[in-house]
């Protein structure tokens, strides 16, 4: 590869963006796949596209709307028994202010 | 003086008039309790899709009009990532690159406030730290407007003091209600507005700003912006730097204070959400939304002014639509400018004293209308009309039917009785007015009003008062 496209600190950077910890060792890991994966990337960027629509989707399918029509939610309850933690009607989180 | 101007652009938020959600059929009722009006896709459970509201896109198109926008034939949802527990996704579906409409401006009196877009994203919950007054050993979240469709209306910074800030919402806010896109209530959170200033000398280019957030009304905008372009003016004119940074508007204390700067906050990693395609816009779907624009306030106020009406009560009649229609509904059948003016002192009066919105006024137009006649006919004094409103606004009863209980006083000789009463009562003021102090008078006739209960027709005592005058008269 000619150029450097990512670097150890960036995979710090991007683990502490998802909120995981992450070992030497899956430091290690990712900064190997990351590089594989955008070294090919570097590749695309070279095919010449000044012609060529950008893809946003990759089905080709149009519009599809909801009519705004409210439908019966589920009930709280069947919600609220994934939370971790509730309290009363709430989810309950670690204090944020 | 201050050599320092400020710049403001200013993000508004404002909640699209739908039933449903933005992505699914959850109620948007405002005041539900709490994580009752809520469903997989909005909660952000593993494998759910999220579907598109048409009528939030048909509110968005109509949104973009109004602000002379150009509408994006083909635009994009976009994810912005963040960790925030009202954020059970860990996203909030945006848009970024494409918005659904762009480049457009806001007329704000003679002033040209340009925006640079608004595009349509969903709503986050709500956090709670107390329940009543006491504080929880956590924070709850209740997700009821998670999902609720908003439009993010930015302006460019081309806002230049506090009061135009406050003028621009008025507007902004006074459009939008009129062409049914939001109802723009900061009480109800379907309004929300955050400020971005900076200050610089005449002449050069933009300062560095910061961004101001948590304001609960267009006056608190006001006194924000106000207290930071003070802020700035001094830290600058001390030799110091503005850092660019996200601060907190405290009503209590009036003043803004800096969040706690938080690395990468900002770095959002917007990527367009695979799971909503692209949104393509036909013509039809653009003049369909043309037609659903009725007669903007601007345009109002235009035929209004030239009816007749002042600029001042052009202003307060278009305020909002409905007390419009309803001024429309008097006019239609009496004289418009008199029309506007009942309106103005005795209908609104009687409204904000009774706190009833325009859409219940209970006296109908065609009772007001009759009430107008009567003032051109000259049938009725101004003191009548103070009078009888009251219980003509509350009961929506005919004004005629009113007059039959209240004694006039028109007989000439019976009028002369009660002046010539009044000025023995009063002779300082009579022998003032006979020195030729007009103003005098008023209080000899405020007397008779006094006596007669406002039944005296007050042209017919100003008549006797100058016949008095004349053949001077003497207490
Ligand atoms: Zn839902």
């Amino acid at each position: 590869m000619d150029k450097k496209v990512i670097d150890k600190k960036d995979v710090e950077y991007l683990g502490n963006l998802a909120r995981i910890s992450l070992s030497e060792d899956e430091k290690e890991k990712l900064y190997a796949d990351l590089e594989k994966i955008l070294g090919y990337v570097s590749q695309l960027e070279k095919v010449d596209t000044e012609n060529v629509e950008p893809t946003y989707h990759v089905l080709p399918v149009k519009n599809v709307f909801r009519k705004d029509k409210v439908k019966e939610s589920f009930s709280k309850e069947e919600i609220l028994k994934n939370a971790t933690e509730r309290k009363g009607d709430f989810f309950k989180v670690p204090k944020i202010i | 003086m201050s050599e320092y101007v400020p710049a403001i652009g200013l993000e508004v938020h404002v909640q699209l008039k739908t039933k449903s959600k933005m992505f699914c059929s959850c109620s948007t009722d405002f005041g539900a309790p709490p994580n009752t009006n809520i469903c997989p896709v909005c909660t952000g459970q593993p494998g759910v899709l999220p579907t598109k509201n048409k009528k939030a896109i048909e509110l968005a198109i109509r949104a973009g009009l109004v602000l002379n926008c150009k509408i994006q034939k083909y635009s994009l949802f976009a994810r912005k990532n963040y960790f925030y527990p009202d954020l059970p996704k860990a996203y909030q579906i945006s848009q970024y690159e494409l918005p659904i409409s762009k480049e457009g401006f806001l007329m704000v009196g003679d002033k040209k406030i340009r925006i640079i877009r608004a595009h349509l994203e969903e709503d986050a919950g709500k956090l709670l730290h107390y329940i009543g007054s006491t504080p929880v050993d956590g924070s709850l979240v209740d997700l009821n407007r998670c999902g609720i469709p908003l439009l993010e209306i930015v302006s460019y910074p081309d806002i230049d003091s506090p009061q135009m800030a406050f003028d621009y919402l008025k507007t902004l806010r006074r459009l939008l209600r009129y062409a049914g896109i939001s109802d723009c209530d900061m009480e109800k959170g379907s309004l929300r507005c955050d400020c971005n200033v900076s200050v610089r000398k005449i002449g050069e280019k933009l300062g560095v700003k910061t961004e101001i957030k948590n304001m609960n009304s267009f006056k608190e905008v006001k006194d924000a912006l106000t207290y930071e372009i003070e802020r700035q003016t001094k830290v600058l004119k001390e030799g110091g730097k503005i850092f660019q940074e996200t601060r907190l508007w405290n009503p209590k204390q009036g003043k803004t204070f800096a969040m706690r700067r938080k690395e990468e906050a900002h770095d959002y990693r917007y990527f367009p959400d695979p799971d909503l395609r692209p949104i393509f816009l036909s013509e039809e779907m653009i003049s369909e939304q043309k037609k659903q624009i009725p007669e903007l306030p601007a345009d109002r106020k235009k035929r209004y002014t030239e009816m007749g009406l002042s600029e001042y009560q052009a202003d307060v009649i278009i305020d909002e639509k409905e007390l419009a229609d309803y001024f429309e509904k008097v006019a239609e059948n009496s004289n418009p400018c008199e029309a506007a003016n009942i309106i103005i002192t005795h209908l609104l009066r009687q409204i904000n004293e009774k706190n009833i919105p325009y859409s219940q006024i209970p006296l109908n137009p065609q009772n007001l209308s009759e009430l107008v006649n009567l003032k051109t006919d000259g049938k009725i004094t101004p003191q009548i009309i103070k009078r009888i409103f009251p219980e003509m606004f509350e009961k929506n009863e005919n004004p005629k039917k009113l007059l039959e209980n209240i004694e006039v006083v028109s007989d000439e000789g019976e009028i002369k009785k009660i002046v010539m009463d009044a000025i023995q009562k009063n002779a300082q003021a009579w022998n003032d007015y006979k020195a030729g102090n007009e103003k005098a008078s008023g209080r000899i006739i405020g007397f008779v009003m006094k006596q007669t209960e406002g039944s005296a027709d007050p042209v017919k005592v100003k008549k006797i008062l100058e016949e008095l005058k004349n053949e001077n008269f003497d207490s």
